[in-house]
């Protein structure tokens, strides 16, 4: 479902990001991106939902080619795609049930069908108490559930999500993995940017192992 | 929730600021717009003064109404291709409210006669007392010339500089808030919003900004009329009709919409293209 063929990546003045990079991933799958801080994680993700367009190389997602898509395309691309960012991005002045609603209004459905979705989100990722806080009330792991929640309002075919456990403690990044695992039975292609080593453990699975924007061998750094 | 709420509530949350920079704004539009208009006047009396002899008539507002009409009708009768122009201020001083005696010292009625020809007018004698003063002008091509430079390089110059200037701190104003949002903006479009839904709480902004300019330049525009006109009053005779007032209030509303509006376009433009 994606491909990405010899990508590179690179920054002015000629720094590499992305170094030929060639991976496929299959439709439901759930996939761990991992690699030390600066290893490209970040950068590979956004060349999946657009934010940046690769030096060279072929991406290909569903079977199109991302490099011809055009960029009043992108918004109905991003659509169909759950993101969950590092730093949340949550809209600072909105509450839970508002930033959870974006990609809803963005697709232009009607507000009872908004408010029966937003709810069983709420529902989902246990935020239904604090709907009407706003995201500097939340704590780092409710922030990171909401952000969780708006990803997956549009029912994406593909959700990733980068960092989503980073600065939680152990309890709360088991129990997003858990909402990542539950997500991913239901038929969600997950790729999972982390470098937490103690929920690989846990949850074991195909890895893509990057460093200094290269991809090493795939699998056999899972449990090192 | 729908849609319509979600941009009401983004353009409350966009709103209230820099709210000092939207009266600079309004503070330049409203003198602006004052010049403009009084460069139209000038205009005016100009164009006028080109191809008419034009006859001031001072008459003493102590003149009885009926008299008053017949000095008209005189008028009206000594030449064929005359128009007529009755400056009476007593009503318009009445409405700003200054007291009649005042009024009967300081301003006499005025008729100002436009005609093709040279006029000669000997007033039947009983309407003579209440002539004050009669005095003639021909038509200038210098004095023509004088008015329509003074008006090009000051009054045209300075009105359109001050547009600009209007326009130019609306824009800065859109652009600081729309930096301000510029992250919000950036995650709207990663979740897939296209340019409309991101565009329109924008607009609502800058044509709030813009009408809300326009709004207070105009109260500014009328306070400053009142004061001028009271405390000088022959300035009566040239701002006078209210077709000036409408022509204004509606430009200074344009204004401020045209200028949020582009200043919204253009901004989202760069934004686009970096
Ligand atoms: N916009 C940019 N301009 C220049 N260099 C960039 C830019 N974005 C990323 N980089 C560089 O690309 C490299 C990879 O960055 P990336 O954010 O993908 O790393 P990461 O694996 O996500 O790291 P982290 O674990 O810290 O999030 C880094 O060296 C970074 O400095
Ligand atoms: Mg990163």
């Amino acid at each position: 479902m994606i491909e990405l063929y010899h990508v590179d990546k690179k920054y002015p003045p000629g720094i590499y990001a992305l170094k030929d990079i060639t991976f496929k991933v299959e439709k439901g799958e759930f996939v761990y991106i991992t690699g030390p801080s600066g290893a490209g994680k970040t950068t590979l993700l956004s060349i999946i939902y657009l934010s940046t367009r690769p030096t060279s190389g072929k991406v290909f997602v569903l079977g199109k080619d991302l490099t011809r898509i055009k960029p009043d395309h992108y918004p109905k691309f991003r659509r169909e795609l759950g993101i969950v960012f590092q730093n949340f991005r949550l809209l600072k002045n909105r509450t839970v049930y508002e930033n959870i609603a974006i990609p809803l209004l963005i697709r232009g459905m009607d507000t009872e069908k908004i408010r029966k979705k937003i709810n069983y989100l709420l529902n989902f990722v246990g935020l239904y108490s604090k709907r009407w806080s706003y995201p500097d009330e939340l704590s780092g792991g409710e922030q990171q559930r909401a952000a969780i929640a708006r990803a997956i309002a549009n029912d994406p075919f593909l959700l990733l999500a980068d960092e989503p456990t980073g600065n939680l403690d152990e309890e709360m990044s088991i129990e997003i993995l858990y909402l990542l695992k539950e997500i991913n039975l239901k038929g969600v292609t997950i790729l999972l940017a982390t470098h937490n080593k103690d929920i690989m453990k846990l949850f074991p699975g195909r890895n893509i192992h990057l460093e200094n924007g290269q991809l090493i061998n795939e699998q056999t750094k899972i449990l090192d | 929730m729908s849609r319509l709420r979600y941009w009401i509530n983004t353009f409350y949350s966009y709103i209230f600021r820099d709210i000092w920079r939207i009266f600079l704004s309004t503070l330049v539009g409203g003198i602006s717009l004052y010049l403009l208009v009084f460069s139209v006047l000038f205009l005016k009396e100009a164009y006028k003064s080109k191809h008419y002899y034009r006859v001031f008539i001072t008459v003493s507002n102590k003149t009885p109404h009926s008299d008053f009409t017949r000095i008209q009708n005189f008028l009206r009768s000594s030449e064929n291709n005359i128009k007529l122009k009755i400056l009476s201020p007593v009503e318009k001083l009445k409405k700003l409210s200054i007291k009649s005696e005042e009024i009967e010292k300081i301003l006499p009625y005025t008729i100002i006669a436009y005609s093709s020809m040279p006029l000669k007018l000997n007033f039947p004698s009983d309407l003579k007392a209440f002539i004050i003063r009669v005095t003639s002008t021909p038509p200038g091509e210098k004095e023509f010339r004088r008015v329509l430079s003074v008006v090009r390089n000051f009054f045209i110059f300075l009105s359109i500089s001050l547009l600009f200037g209007t326009i130019l701190i609306i824009i800065l104003t859109l652009h600081l808030s729309f930096i301000s949002h510029i992250e919000e903006i950036k995650t709207l479009q990663m979740l897939g919003a296209n340019r409309t839904f991101i565009n329109i709480p924008l607009y609502f902004e800058g044509i709030f900004t813009g009408i809300t300019s326009s709004i207070i330049a105009i109260l500014m525009f009328l306070a400053t009329e009142f004061l001028l006109k009271r405390y000088y009053p022959p300035l009566l005779v040239l701002l006078n009709g209210i077709e000036y007032d409408i022509i204004s209030i509606s430009s200074g509303i344009l204004l401020g919409i045209a200028g949020s509006f582009l200043g919204t376009i253009f901004l989202l433009r760069m934004e686009e293209a970096s």
